[in-house]
């Protein structure tokens, strides 16, 4: 009886096929990539309201009279930690992004949703508003002050994303739809408190809340860097580690437990990893918005949505804009810095919304 | 053989299953009638290990799942993946990815291990058997109802594809839920007649839901209908499908017509 179905006859051409999914080669894309970071890195380096030629950098870096040198000094203690700090910053936005996206299959998804950043700054203002008086009556403390700050961010960040975490899980079991409530529930808190905070601050105090609210690279040194490139590094393998099960992710939860994925593990590894990775480094930079969003989306509308491919891609995009802007920072308005926060926010909204422009046909409109 | 024994769910305060036990052999291909809301897809996901797997604190569910004599719960969920596919009613959508690649994807759980076959060969064989070769670069997120079916039985097969060698050593399951419900009538016979064919050569069981009577008549080697907390018939089509047990199955009078001495018959509602 099923000699009645004929097995279709397969059409082989080698013309362009309708409604095939076109995207750019992977190999040209990253080069022109690396290319353009390396490009941007030179700028971070030798621009700025101190201006290094390259030779200078050359020299500094072949170890010529360096302790003595202006511009070795500049270099090494501020340009330099600098940029790594971007790098990294931008690194661990990209990759938490990215995950984050894959997991929760929305493009709309950001690393700051599981409240993390926002639980930085609030961790943040607390140190500065509430402990920052109480701990000037002893003298020990106050010395400290600079190190208990990005500490009380941490802690911030980890408890607010804490809390998604316990409104959006039970047994163990995570409802993904119900962590993106959930976490615009607890940003919408955070930042309540933020800016009732704000109301009763001093103007010194105001001063420092609005670096955590608006976000810089301007504290980079190389023992914060020593200290957060651990947590960062550490998010971005345990993310590298599950590509194959978030790609696999992407059919939907049902069918990825079908394929063999252990989905539970793979979503409080990803969480963890976003968590750790983008808790320590807005402990020491304060908020920076978009880039977990804007680098993943742009690689995967570039390169299609293969978490090993948009992981790397990610990383490299996200460092790209993080220094690239971070130059712009401190260039345009120099000798005065404008917050990096404010200017990724500036340029990446319209930026993203030209991407939703482009991109509406898939909404039907 | 895939056993599900003593399963029992109960849910809002309702029994929906309570003892019930039901095995696909390889080899067989087995469909299940049933009204709406009587249980299919919830019997589907037992066989499919949800229950076992996931659910095994909760009370009000119990079952073992036994593949090849193996409970699952020793196996773990990616030694099943590599002997069992399901393809589940609804799938949500995804990003915009060419289908090659999300067929590509049944080859998760075999990703460790190492065969001289590539898996790229794998997915266009897959999808010729689906008929979907002409898919194959094509965006997953711009194709019709009935397209993404067949794609989605193409990553089903790829998941439980082996080697001709192999294949009578590790009997597999598929596992499919209404796998024609967006199909035209060219494609429903196609899809249902590549199964009924896999079981004999690939040495696969099959179990599949579908809601027309004259399609299980005509491919099914056994029936299992189902009423709500029991199953009301479980044989051979000829044997099963009467009007009366159709008629306790559905709640509306139905007529067979033809003989199946014949030919296969038909059903209609009387």
């Amino acid at each position: 009886m099923e000699s009645i179905i004929h097995p279709a006859t397969v059409r082989k051409s080698t013309a362009r096929i309708p409604g095939e999914l076109r995207r750019l080669g992977i190999l040209p894309g990253f080069l022109l990539l690396g290319c353009l970071l390396a490009l941007a890195i030179i700028a971070a380096i030798c621009l700025g309201a101190y201006r290094i030629s390259p030779e200078a950098v050359w020299q500094t870096l072949l170890g010529g009279d360096a302790g003595a040198d202006r511009s070795a000094r500049v270099l090494i203690e501020l340009r330099l930690p600098r940029i790594a700090l971007g790098l990294l910053v931008g690194a661990g936005f990209g990759a938490a992004g990215s995950a984050m996206q894959a997991l929760l299959r929305n493009p709309l998804a950001d690393p700051g949703l599981i409240g993390v950043s926002s639980g930085a700054a609030l961790g943040a203002a607390i140190m500065i508003v509430i402990g920052a008086p109480l701990l000037a009556a002893i003298p020990a403390a106050s010395a400290g002050f600079a190190v208990l700050t990005p500490l009380a961010a941490f802690a911030g960040a980890l408890a607010v994303a804490l809390l998604v975490y316990r409104l959006a899980a039970a047994d163990g079991r995570v409802v993904l739809p119900l962590l993106l409530l959930a976490g615009v529930g607890a940003n919408a808190l955070a930042g309540a408190v933020i800016g009732l905070l704000s109301y009763v601050a001093s103007d010194t105090q105001l001063r420092s809340l609005t670096f955590w609210n608006l976000g810089s690279l301007a504290d980079a040194n190389w023992q914060t860097l020593g200290t957060i490139t651990i947590p960062v590094a550490l998010g971005i393998a345990m993310i590298a580690a599950h590509t194959r099960s978030l790609n696999a992710l992407q059919l939907g939860e049902t069918e990825a437990r079908h394929l063999g994925v252990p989905v539970r593990r793979v979503k409080h590894c990803v969480l963890l990893a976003a968590t750790l990775s983008v808790g320590a480094l807005v402990s020491c930079t304060g908020q920076i918005g978009f880039i977990g969003l804007v680098a993943p989306h742009c690689i995967r509308l570039l390169f299609g949505p293969d978490q090993r491919i948009l992981l790397p891609g990610s990383i490299l995009l996200g460092a790209l804009l993080v220094v690239s802007a971070d130059v712009a920072a401190r260039t345009l308005a120099a000798p005065t810095e404008i917050p990096l926060g404010v200017l990724t926010a500036l340029l990446g909204a319209p930026f993203f919304m030209l991407l939703i422009l482009h991109s509406r046909r898939q909404f039907g409109i | 053989m895939l056993s599900l024994e003593n399963f029992h769910l109960s849910y809002l305060h309702a029994t929906l299953f309570n003892g019930f036990s039901l095995a696909v052999a390889p080899g067989e291909f087995v469909m299940v009638l049933g009204r709406n809301g009587v249980g299919k897809t919830t019997l589907l996901r037992a066989l499919a290990g949800d229950f076992a797997l996931e659910h095994a604190s909760r009370k009000d569910c119990r079952s073992t799942l036994r593949l090849n004599g193996t409970d699952v719960r020793q196996l773990g969920a990616r030694e099943l993946a590599r002997s069992r596919a399901v393809l589940a009613q609804h799938t949500p959508n995804t990003y915009p990815a060419r289908v090659e690649e999300v067929v590509r994807l049944g080859r998760y759980p075999h990703a460790d291990l190492t065969t001289p076959y590539p898996p790229d060969l794998i997915v266009s064989e897959m999808l010729a058997m689906a008929d979907a070769t002409t898919l194959a670069k094509r965006d997953i997120s711009r194709l019709s109802g009935g397209e993404f079916a067949r794609v989605q039985f193409a990553r089903a097969l790829t998941q439980i594809w082996l080697p001709a060698a192999e294949q009578a050593d590790s009997p597999r399951y598929l596992l499919l839920d209404e796998p024609t419900a967006a199909l035209d009538i060219a494609q429903q016979h196609r899809l249902f007649a590549t199964v009924r064919r896999l079981t004999r050569e690939w040495n696969i069981g099959a179990f599949a839901i579908s809601h027309d009577c004259n399609l299980v008549a005509r491919y099914a080697d056994r029936v299992v209908m189902l009423a709500p907390g029991s199953c009301l018939a479980n044989g051979a089509p000829k044997e099963v499908m009467t009007d009366s047990l159709l008629e306790q199955c559905y709640g509306l009078p139905m007529r067979l017509r033809g003989d199946w001495a014949e030919s296969i018959p038909y059903f209609e509602p009387a």
